[in-house]
């Protein structure tokens, strides 16, 4: 399956697991970047669809499925997002959790 | 191919019905003027589709060409005989008292009509249902 865009297959994917050093670039790809990333990118479809719904109210010619089909775009990137962070976080919660 | 590659195709598919329908009703609209610009009585107009690739460099190989989403190339003229119709009273009447009427067949555009307006349906649906399983495969997560 291709990539999500803004999306990288697996942020973790350059950790190396049997080296306990971890490098500068390495330490770039936090979940926090990540995050950010798929934010941005999200972001971009809602605004993408936001110009679009304003350019077809100011009567330019922009057709109405278009405007229909940038919505479809960013409901369906909101929603991914939202529910990626959200199994995110619950795995956090669960780590925070543990009794030690 | 992206997230919404199928999305840009079924978008173009729609696009191309639309200009379709909007031919369509130029002919429609134009089935018994006399005049043009060009001189004589208007000729039908019909739209050209042609598939163009999605010119994605993320798709690999196998898929990279193979989908192609739809775009109108050109709107050609129809070159078939313009009917004459006797009526010595018309303005555009020639010295034979023969009016020449533009080629639209008003019978046949309606049925151009309603199939521009079903294979919009049909991209409409498509993109329905995309979307639904787009929105299914996110639900896994819950």
């Amino acid at each position: 399956m291709d990539p999500i865009l803004g999306v990288r297959k697996n942020p973790y994917q350059t950790l190396d697991v049997t080296s306990d050093r971890v490098t500068g670039s390495e330490k770039d790809r936090t979940f926090g970047n990540f995050v950010e990333n798929a934010v941005d990118t999200v972001n971009d479809y809602n605004v993408q669809a936001d110009r679009k719904v304003e350019s077809f109210l100011e009567g330019d010619d922009v057709p109405i499925h278009e405007v229909m089909v940038e919505i479809g775009k960013a409901d369906t990137s909101v929603r991914l997002m939202t529910s990626v962070t959200q199994k995110a976080l619950a795995a956090y919660n669960d780590i925070a959790r543990l009794q030690v | 191919m992206s997230m919404f590659t199928g999305f840009q195709i079924l978008g173009s598919g729609m696009s191309a019905q639309r200009t379709r329908l909007n031919v369509t009703s130029s002919n429609l609209a134009n089935a018994n003027t006399t005049r043009t610009d060009e001189g004589g009585a208007y000729r039908r107009r019909d739209p050209v589709f042609k598939a163009v690739g999605l010119n994605d460099v993320n798709a690999s190989e196998p898929i990279a060409n193979a989908m192609q989403q739809v775009s109108v190339t050109e709107i050609a003229m129809d070159d078939s005989v313009q009917p004459t119709v006797f009526d010595p009273g018309h303005p555009d009447a020639d010295a034979n008292g023969y009016v020449t009427m533009p080629n639209v067949n008003v019978v046949e555009e309606m049925v151009h009509m309603t199939t521009s307006a079903r294979s919009f349906e049909a991209n409409a649906s498509a993109f329905q249902t995309l979307k639904q399983m787009m929105h299914r495969a996110i639900d896994m997560g819950k």
